[in-house]
């Protein structure tokens, strides 16, 4: 037998007391569903979660009493002159030591757990609230364990530290203050971005390490202090916090170089989006130092690129441009705080503004046009005139403007939104807001209930269909709807086509152009012209933008494999295919602002040539 | 060669030289110079807090001294306890043993770390001074834990065996059974005893070897004959002066009129005159070196409790 194994025996047998102790609650885990106030409809139910809460609390418990009383109170009564004077190196004592509470800590949080792992996992299936937990408890029992065991080692060195009384207590204070301040430090940028589950690897590590430390400095505490505390406690605090701090700095670091990689290591863009004019773009990755989302603004003409954080585009648009792409807004969220406005003026560097805080709710929106900002935060909005930042007007609106509303700033600085309802029975409404007073009009009264509807983000030409008849309502060209095609029933359009809420009904050169799909292929029918026009468009239609006066009016097809990009000439009855040089290996999907996202692939048109350009770099 | 090798001897157990222990600015031991010669009883005197513990951690290897080189059994202790530990045993001032240990439990521990491990020997010896194997250690009396220390030390088959104050808190009766039983075992095993004690009588029945630690300094350091030899003490009237040749130690004058303490040098190999002097018990030679009242202790910072033993 290894002296180290009968310094472990011996240290067993001081602390028999925890069996009995362990033992007691697993009778009373076991007990559990007959207790009085317990359900009892799944008794195996309740002795997993009884088994994970007692082997949680009692191991805390038990991690503590032996941390506490491992080496400190043997040197403040003077008794661990009983192992120095036997032939046991301080190597043996101390990992003798140290391993005996190892295997209390592990024997009694097994025996409390392994009795209804089984039976829950196996004998009678839990399927409720942490059944997976139940089922691969491995990873869960080895954390626990690693913690336990931290927690036991600076338990030890705190009792050293407190049972010295001398003024080396100090650095164990130092210490501890430090590492909590690094580990908060370490982590609060994870918090911010709901991404905590990243750090587990480097938790992992970094619990690993520490542990480590503590093991090497409470070997040293016994070789090199011997029987005397204070000399123990001096080489336990300087070595064990020494070692602590550099790794938690090693975590701050880490999570500094994780939490900051520039636009050139993204390794899969998964959303983009462009103002009308200008050259930024925003676009969100995944870099390559962790799999979490990050969005950057970047400049298509000079390459600059600005990290604006945490900030996901995925399809709710988060990234407010102006249309001429001077000013983008969004929201940085933080989990201990309301999520609050920043904003960028897109000048050659994209000056970050400075912005004062604003009290927002969970889910703000934001809407921007030239020289407006609308902060819609139920239930207020606010619009806001911008360089500088400044209030114009804020209202409450009729609780029925939230939920299915959609909104936009008009480029006069109106708030508008319109409110269209799946339920036909609600008749919708247009309200706009100009900064001092409301309108709202219910532009359907007297139409019937609606069966289909349309609404364009830009909020400029509303389609609807009320009984058999499509209407068109242009609320800036006429007050009231326009009927365009009184059997719609025979256009057969389809409720639910709508890729990116464009397509349906589409107005080009001033006539309403209805799309509707067929298998493979999609027919436009220009539905005002005198001559009616008609379009087949080789393949679905995936993407359409309307004229205006810098670009033309083009659309796009994907057959899963390849984009395909056509002007149309309405006019001329032609669609013209046009050959990209962009090549894509992957599925490209439409954003706002006429970009195309693919992994590694962000494409954009350019609004000039109308040609399908790369616009980010390729990972 | 190293400087602790240097001065290591065969002929010697334990030896310090120039040995300073300091807690902070607090000097404990100040270059101490001790021999402790192999086969004998070395008795260490000292009155409470001189750093007689501090000096018996220093030389098993417990506690580092602050400068100044020690060597047990012909090795440094600091750097190679564990292995020296196998022919030393311990039996400490205060009880180190793990108060719920028993006895029985306590031999079985030894016998899994000492090769030559003297089980049942130890069990007749604790059986003949009727110490129960299955108590816990705390439950026994002081003579029992004493003797269970004592048993446990001895199991090894020590070459040397250090004693620190083995009879604190024990009543008479428990002291001459523990002296006559170490009296016995020495003379059957010839083992090295470093012995501190305040029991001078015990101590001066015991040792070949003496020496007084005062103020953190050896005073005196040599054969217990050689010793009583050198200190006489003489009744002289007013104005007398000592004999020639000695050195004044203390001067009283009381009702019974004054009294001399002088030493005789010790290059003199026939110091004892037949002129008056009487010779001195320990105990009165102890007294007059150090002084009748308990002299303020220099306080060890680290108290014994604290440092593994008791001062």
């Amino acid at each position: 037998m290894t002296p180290l194994w009968t310094v472990t025996r011996r240290e067993l047998n001081e602390w028999r007391p925890v069996v009995w102790i362990t033992g007691a609650l697993l009778a009373l885990v076991w007990s559990l569903p007959w207790l009085p106030g317990v359900p009892a409809d799944d008794p195996a139910a309740v002795r997993a979660m009884g088994s994970l809460l007692v082997a949680g609390l009692f191991g805390l418990g038990l991690a503590l009493l032996l941390g506490a009383n491992l080496l400190g109170r043997d040197l403040a009564e003077g008794r661990l002159g009983f192992y120095l004077s036997q032939p046991l190196s301080a190597g043996n004592i101390w990992f003798g030591k140290v391993l005996a509470g190892l295997i209390l800590l592990v024997g009694s949080i097994v025996v409390l757990q392994l009795p209804a792992l089984v039976e829950s996992a196996w004998l009678v299936p839990f399927t409720g609230h942490g059944a997976s937990l139940v089922r691969n408890p491995l990873p869960i029992l080895l954390g626990a364990f690693v913690i336990l065991s931290l927690v036991l080692l600076l338990t030890h060195a705190l009792a050293v530290g407190f049972r010295s009384r001398s003024a080396w207590l100090a650095v164990d204070v130092a210490g501890l203050a430090a590492t909590l301040a690094l580990l908060i430090s370490a982590h609060l940028g994870y918090l911010r971005y709901y991404a905590l589950d990243q750090r587990l690897r480097g938790a992992a590590i970094w619990l690993i390490v520490v542990l480590l430390a503590w093991l090497g400095a409470g070997y040293l505490q016994v070789r090199r202090g011997g029987g005397s505390l204070r000399l123990g406690h001096r080489w336990l605090a300087t070595i064990g916090w020494t070692l602590t701090v550099v790794a938690s700095l090693g975590l701050v670091a880490h999570a500094q170089w994780t939490q900051g990689g520039s636009l050139h290591e993204i390794e899969r863009w998964i959303g983009a989006e462009a103002p009308e004019r200008g050259s930024w773009i925003a676009a969100t990755g995944i870099g390559p130092r962790r799999s979490l989302p990050e969005t950057h603004l970047y400049n298509r003409d000079s390459g600059a690129s600005v990290r604006a954080g945490a900030i996901s585009i995925y399809w709710n648009n988060p990234v407010a441009f102006d249309d001429s792409g001077t000013h983008a807004w969004a929201f940085q969220r933080d989990r201990f705080t309301d999520p609050y406005l920043v904003g960028w003026k897109l000048d050659a560097t994209a000056t970050q503004l400075s912005i004062p805080l604003l009290q927002l709710s969970s889910e703000p929106r934001l809407e921007a046009a030239d020289g407006w900002l609308a902060l819609i935060d139920e239930p207020k909005v606010s619009l806001y005139r911008t360089d500088p930042l400044q209030l114009v007007g804020e209202i409450t609106p009729s609780p029925r403007a939230w939920g299915s509303g959609q909104w936009r700033v008009l480029p006069d600085g109106r708030v508008r939104n319109v409110w269209i309802s799946s339920d036909p029975n609600a008749v919708p409404f247009l309200w706009e807001f100009d900064g001092q007073q409301e309108t709202r009009v219910e532009f359907t009264a007297g139409l019937g209930p609606i069966t289909w509807h349309q609404v364009p983000e830009d909020l400029e030409e509303i389609y609807f269909i009320a009984g058999d008849t499509l209407y068109q309502y242009q609320p800036d060209v006429a007050p009231e709807p326009r009927a365009l095609v009184e059997q719609a029933a025979a256009l057969a359009i389809r409720p639910g086509f709508r890729h990116d809420a464009r397509l349906g009904v589409v107005t080009l050169d001033g006539a309403p152009v209805v799309a509707t799909r067929g298998d493979g292929s999609t027919l436009l029918q220009a539905l005002s012209s005198e001559e009616p026009t008609t379009l087949t468009v080789p393949g679905e239609l995936f993407w359409f933008r309307r004229p205006r006066a810098t670009h033309p009016a083009q659309l796009a097809t994907h057959d899963g494999e390849k984009l395909r990009l056509f002007r149309i000439d309405l006019e001329a009855g032609r669609l013209t295919a046009q050959e990209s040089a962009v090549q894509v290996e992957r599925f490209l999907w439409p954003h706002s602002g006429g970009v195309f996202v693919g992994g590694s692939d962000v494409a954009m048109v350019n609004r000039e040539t109308g040609e399908l350009e790369s616009v980010l770099p390729r990972p | 060669m190293t400087p602790t090798t240097r001065f290591s001897d065969p002929e010697v157990a334990l030896k310090t030289r120039s040995v300073d222990v300091t807690y902070g600015r607090t000097a404990v031991l100040r270059n101490l110079d001790l021999t402790v010669p192999r086969g004998g009883i070395y008795g260490l005197l000292g009155r409470n807090g001189v750093g007689k513990s501090t000096l018996v951690r220093c030389l098993l290897g417990q506690e580092p001294p602050t400068s100044g080189e020690v060597l047990l059994l012909g090795r440094d202790p600091w750097h190679h306890r564990a292995e020296l530990m196998h022919t030393v045993g311990v039996v400490p001032e205060a009880p180190q043993v793990p108060p719920s240990s028993h006895a029985e439990e306590l031999l079985a521990f030894g016998a899994r770390l000492y090769p030559n491990w003297q089980y049942e020997s130890a069990r007749r010896r604790l059986a003949r001074f009727g110490v129960p194997l299955e108590v816990p250690f705390r439950r026994l009396s002081k003579g029992q834990q004493k003797q269970v220390e004592l048993a446990l030390a001895l199991a090894q088959g020590p070459q040397l065996l250090v004693l620190d104050d083995p009879s604190l808190g024990l009543d008479s009766v428990a002291r001459r059974i523990l002296y006559e039983e170490l009296l016995e075992h020495l003379a059957d095993e010839g083992v090295t005893v470093f012995l501190t004690s305040h029991d001078l009588d015990a101590i001066e029945r015991l040792v070949d070897t003496v020496a007084v630690l005062h103020e953190g300094r050896l005073l005196v350091e040599d054969s217990l004959d050689t010793v009583k030899a050198r200190y006489r003490r003489y009744s002289l009237p007013e104005g007398q002066a000592p004999p020639p040749g000695t050195r004044l130690v203390v001067e009283r004058i009381g009702a019974w009129g004054r009294e001399v303490v002088v030493e005789f040098d010790p290059s003199d190999s026939h110091p004892t005159p037949a002129d008056g002097g009487r010779s001195m018990a320990l105990e009165e030679i102890f007294e007059a070196l150090v002084g009748p009242a308990p002299s303020p202790d220099p306080v060890e910072p680290e108290s014994a409790a604290t440092l593994g033993g008791a001062a």
